[in-house]
């Protein structure tokens, strides 16, 4: 444990409309190295509350993005999401966190 | 990244378009469901051009016919208009029957252009001539109040059309179609576009750059040349050359995507499917497409502006020559408002039994209050009272039915009942001679009441797919289909397989197969060569006389005749579903079985003459290694042999691993690909309870239950998919019946369902079939694992399923314009196969027209009832379903694809230009996706005129849908409450909700945003269920 060195990072939980992942998870492979999906989310928000999943829809639901990036990369992602929210439920949320591996979460955007 | 994200939302507006082979009913206004539908179908007018209502003289006709109710209307009326009255030359008119008039007399006036012409002939020009200088003198016209509509901001294209007579946006639309077919394209071109791989902005940018001069732009090699590698930064550029500002960006591109909204929508599908192989080979998405369409919208317009404005291209210039246009035109759209003005009061004096001249005697207030009421109830708001009167008048009726039927044949009292017993099976204290689990699809409805009507059979009804959410793929086919509804995703693989005993012709079969195949594709390149078709028609040419005259003059024949040489060239297998998931242990000894019989088929091609070791542990040793070399170890004594030295030894491995697909990679690939495969034993437990569960079929099961999907055959229709179950994806429902009977037929599964409280008898047996909706013929699946017991049930079976099929099909053709009567039944059979085969036929069945409603509840509520093929029928046990949770399954899976086809019918009969698909006979298929009308059109995405038109009248009726549910209706609400999209559609009138609550006793109607009103008190007090 004492040579365990923490890097600095930023993680983003993006919270969307399923039918808005695809779109979502584009950016995400522009500008970050991964990102961790979980489907079918229940909560309460300003428009009610959205419950999980049914049985035979899946794009009618509420999903939740988590990605770690480097600071310099959350001001694109942001930016990108931003104009969604104008029109769509959804949050988004910025945090520090850190990491060990650094060069796991900050190898250089890939475009495609 | 920002602009992506505007163009995520400027897309919005176009809907997904699915290729068309399985054609999936959507609604085209989707991406709007978050707005009112009145608003909507508004916004849908204003970017898609599209109408949202059928016209007004459409909706005097009903209302003439009787379709139409007077009181429908008057509920709808007031709801919609205020009270108030007016002193018109000594009579008192209200603004109820200024708008009854409006709507029950046409008062347009028609436009500037048309207006003097219309005023000449008009028998009192000269009581308009007078009122309308009166009007002009008094300024009582509402008109210089009128502000002008707010609309989107309109493209620089379609501004240099208006103003200089140019054609750009047509110009640019070609443009479009040319690329978008030729990049698009999925095998039905002869000569592919070149370079597709590298993505459609860059095929477009070399290609482009080769052409000479295109649209009469000039250098532009150069000018290509110079534009960015990414679509991003062209677009931006391009955007930044026309002066479109930021804040109006996501509205003009959204009206770049609207102008050939089937394309776009195409684009928009197809750009969000990871796993489409044409997709993964070809990419393609808006923001490539929008760099296309603006580079040329930039480069023809500064073109115009600098031949007609003599500048080269500023935005500031264009606003200042719009600002010159509006003031020259300003004066004469004056004149022309009082006139017109002065028409329209004429015309509501005549409509009101007034004499024009009472209009000169009253005062200014009254002519212009008069005006403002014509104006505030203009024609949107008036189909829109219309729209509420048509479906008022196919509701109310269809629950006074219900409930008549519910009190003739049953008693909602639960004390009736013994314990456990659930509605559904509350008629039959017997075992019913079959049950039989149908698609909720509309064509299901008449087939089902004529089979309970002709034997003691218990139906069902339940969304085709059967809860069995597969990836299918047929024997002998590359392509895997989705058998599910798209608002799903995939969940298991199922692959169609030859039966053990058939091994033996499978490689004969499949060699010959092969032949037919190859047989046909040297047609289609002798066909599609340049120089063959001179020789072809000489030598071939006779034989194509024989299908031509075969399926022209004798269909019924022809296709006989063909499926009889099929059959003996390549005879059907029988076949079988790999419904068991196979665990990692069976995958990998399968695995290395084939891969042992594989090394030992290379050493005997390689090294057939030696003396060579073929023994288990060699064989297995060899194939280690070519996997593996670092883990295969050193060989046992059994493993050793001399025949190979110990160089050929190594080169063999690599030959296995390189030409024999022995190899990590490839054994990765196919544990992955089988592991895929089937259903774990409680996947398969939970598939068949829910779906026994959500019917409410989970005692008194009969010996045979059927469970039947759907499918469609027609000739030369490329529209056939639409014919197929869209809760199937737009595919036959074949497989999924067959899984689901599979999985119901298995001991361990009804072990565990009887564990579950579900004890199917031994005796029952699930049998899958097809009902074929165009010819209504049955036809039954894996028989060969039917019990000898069983035999007499499916004979039964079979033939009462040909009658009910003989009756669906005589009520049926007396619906088809041209018969139009009750023929015999038999008569009617042979009708209907020939349409069926008829590769003339433009309308082979009505496929879903006059969908209606969508009931969810026991077979009991409109058993004996009928609903004339109009309505879905889910089946549905409130008792079964104690927390709501299959319910809510119901209403956000099956109801929002009934919603989907409703959606699809209606704007295609309201619009058959913007939302339909235009006429059959025009079509020509484009690209393998879809088609479009003549040689070069937008696609056509909706339904085709000959689906919901019967001549120049709809023969759909375009309303939207009703859902109709029995459980109480707390159960309901809480789900409505708990369902944001759900609401969203009731709030915003997409689907209307009524409850039937059998403990309650009562009928309950959901209204937009106020939430439940017991049916009694609206009808109470004047309004409408």
């Amino acid at each position: 444990m004492s040579d365990l060195t923490l890097h600095p990072m930023k993680e983003i939980r993006i919270i969307i409309e399923g039918e808005q992942l695809k779109f979502a998870t584009d950016l995400l492979d522009k500008k970050a190295t991964g990102y961790t999906i979980i489907h079918n989310i229940s909560g309460k928000g300003h428009h009610g509350f959205h419950t999980s999943h049914t049985m035979f829809n899946d794009v009618d639901s509420i999903v939740m993005l988590m990605t770690v990036v480097a600071p310099e990369n959350v001001e694109p992602i942001l930016a990108g999401l931003k104009p969604l929210f104008t029109k769509h439920t959804g949050v988004m949320f910025v945090s520090d966190v850190a990491v060990s591996r650094l060069e796991y979460f900050s190898t250089p955007a890939k475009d495609k | 990244m920002e602009l992506r994200a505007q163009i995520q939302l400027a897309s919005e507006i176009i809907a997904y378009y699915w290729p068309m082979r399985t054609f999936v009913h959507h609604n085209p206004l989707h991406g709007l469901e978050e707005f009112p539908f009145d608003e909507a179908v508004r916004r849908g007018q204003q970017y898609l051009g599209g109408k949202g209502y059928l016209p007004g003289a459409q909706f005097r006709q009903y209302y003439r016919a009787g379709r139409i109710q007077p009181r429908h209307l008057e509920a709808a009326l007031a709801a919609q208009v205020s009270d108030a009255t007016a002193d018109c030359g000594g009579r008192a008119l209200t603004r109820l029957q200024v708008a009854r008039a409006q709507l029950l007399h046409d008062l347009s006036v028609p436009t500037d252009d048309h207006l003097a012409e219309f005023w000449q002939n008009h028998p009192e020009r000269a009581e308009i001539s007078t009122l309308a200088e009166r009007l002009g003198a008094e300024g009582s016209g509402p008109s210089e109040k009128r502000e002008p509509a707010t609309g989107p901001t309109e493209l620089l294209s379609s501004w240099c059309d208006r103003t200089f007579g140019t054609q750009l946006t047509e110009m640019i639309d070609r443009e479009l179609i040319k690329w978008c077919s030729a990049f698009l394209d999925e095998g039905h071109s002869t000569w592919a576009m070149p370079r597709r791989d590298e993505g459609f902005y860059s095929a477009w940018r070399y290609l482009a750059q080769r052409e000479w001069s295109p649209c009469g732009i000039d250098h532009n090699r150069e000018k290509i040349n110079s534009l960015s590698n990414r679509p991003e930064d062209a677009l931006l550029e391009s955007l930044v050359a026309l002066g479109v500002a930021p804040a109006v960006w996501q509205d003009y591109l959204s009206q770049h995507l609207a102008a050939l909204s089937g394309w776009a929508g195409f684009i928009k599908w197809r750009a969000d499917q990871t796993e489409y192989d044409w997709q993964r080979a070809y990419p393609i998405d808006l923001v490539q497409y929008l760099a296309v369409r603006l580079w040329y919208e930039r480069e023809l317009v500064q073109m115009t502006w600098e031949a007609n404005l003599g500048v080269t291209g500023s935005i500031d210039t264009l606003r200042a020559q719009i600002g010159a246009d509006t003031t020259a035109n300003r004066e004469t759209t004056d004149t022309h408002a009082t006139m017109r003005d002065a028409c329209r009061l004429i015309a509501l004096a005549r409509a009101l039994e007034l004499e024009p001249a009472s209009l000169a005697k009253s005062p200014a207030e009254t002519l212009s209050t008069l005006l403002q009421w014509l104006d505030g109830f203009p024609e949107a708001q008036q189909s829109a009272v219309w729209l509420r009167a048509f479906e008022a008048g196919y509701r109310e009726p269809l629950i006074e039915r219900l409930l008549a039927n519910n009190l003739a044949t049953r008693d909602f009292d639960t004390a009736q009942r013994s314990e456990g017993e659930s509605p559904s099976t509350a008629k039959f204290k017997v075992r019913p001679q079959a049950q039989a689990v149908f698609c909720i699809d509309v064509r299901s409805e008449p087939l089902r009441r004529n089979l309970e009507a002709i034997g003691d059979y218990e139906t069902f009804g339940f969304a085709g797919f059967f809860a069995v959410a597969i990836r299918h793929r047929a024997l002998n086919s590359e392509h895997e289909t989705d058998q599910f509804p798209v608002i799903l995703k995939s969940k298991n693989l199922v692959r169609e397989i030859p039966r053990s005993y058939q091994g033996q012709y499978l490689s004969r079969l499949q060699h010959r197969e092969r032949l037919v195949e190859a047989g046909h594709t040297l047609l289609y390149d002798l066909k599609g060569n340049v120089i063959t078709p001179y020789v072809m028609v000489e030598s071939l040419g006779w034989f194509y006389s024989l299908p031509l005259f075969g399926k022209t003059l004798f269909p019924n024949w022809y296709r006989r005749a063909t499926e009889w040489l099929r059959h003996k060239l390549v005879p059907p297998l029988a076949t079988t579903l790999t419904v068991d998931k196979l665990s990692r242990e069976e995958v990998e000894e399968m695995i290395a079985a084939e891969q042992r019989a594989t090394t030992r088929r290379a050493l005997q091609e390689k090294f057939g003459e030696r003396n060579l070791n073929l023994s288990l542990e060699r064989l297995e040793y060899l194939r280690c290694r070519a996997i593996d070399e670092a883990s295969a170890g050193e060989p046992s004594p059994q493993a050793r042999s001399t025949a190979l030295s110990r160089e050929e030894e190594a080169i063999f491995i690599e030959d296995l691993r390189r030409d024999y697909g022995i190899n990590q990679g490839e054994t990765f690939a196919r544990m992955e690909w089988i592991t895929r495969t089937g259903f774990t034993l409680n996947e398969q437990v939970l598939t068949v309870e829910t779906t026994l569960r959500m019917i409410g079929l989970v005692r008194n099961f009969a010996r045979l239950v059927l469970l039947c999907g759907h499918g469609s055959t027609s000739e030369n229709n490329p529209f056939e998919a639409a014919l197929d179950c869209g809760a199937c994806g737009g595919n036959p429902g074949k497989p999924n019946a067959r899984v689901l009977a599979a999985m119901a037929n298995k001991p361990l599964v009804r072990e565990q369902l009887a564990k579950n409280g579900i004890v199917i008898p031994p005796d029952t047996y699930f049998i899958a079939g097809q009902h074929n909706t165009t010819t209504d013929d049955i036809e039954l699946f894996d028989l060969e694992d039917l019990p000898p017991t069983h035999r007499k049930d499916v004979v039964q079976l079979i033939r009462d399923f040909a009658r009910a099929g003989a009756l669906s099909s005589q009520e049926r053709c007396a619906r088809f314009p041209e018969i139009g009567r009750k023929l015999h039944s038999s008569k009617a059979k042979r009708l209907v196969r020939r349409r069926s085969n008829d590769w003339s036929q433009v309308r082979p069945e009505w496929g879903l027209s006059r969908n209606a409603a969508f009931i969810v509840g026991p077979r009991q509520l409109s058993r004996g009832v009928d609903l004339e093929g109009r309505v879905f029928l889910h089946s549905y046990d409130y008792r079964e379903d104690r927390d709501g949770r299959l319910l809510e399954a119901i209403l956000s899976g099956p109801q929002i694809v009934a919603q989907w086809i409703n959606m699809e019918h209606y704007f295609s009969t309201v619009d058959q230009e913007v939302y339909g698909g235009g006429s059959k006979i025009y079509h020509n298929v484009a690209g393998r996706l879809a088609v479009m009308s003549g040689p070069q059109s937008d696609l056509r995405t909706g339904l085709a005129w000959q689906t919901v038109m019967n001549g120049d009248h709809p023969y759909h009726e375009a309303m939207r849908l009703v859902t109709v549910v029995e459980a109480p209706y707390r159960r309901v609400e809480a789900i409505v409450e708990r369902q944001h999209h759900l609401r969203r559609l009731y709030d915003n009138e997409w689907l209307h909700l009524i409850a039937i609550d059998p403990e309650e006793h009562a009928f309950y109607a959901y209204l937009a945003k106020q939430g439940w009103q017991p049916l009694e008190k609206i009808s109470a007090n004047g309004g409408q269920i």
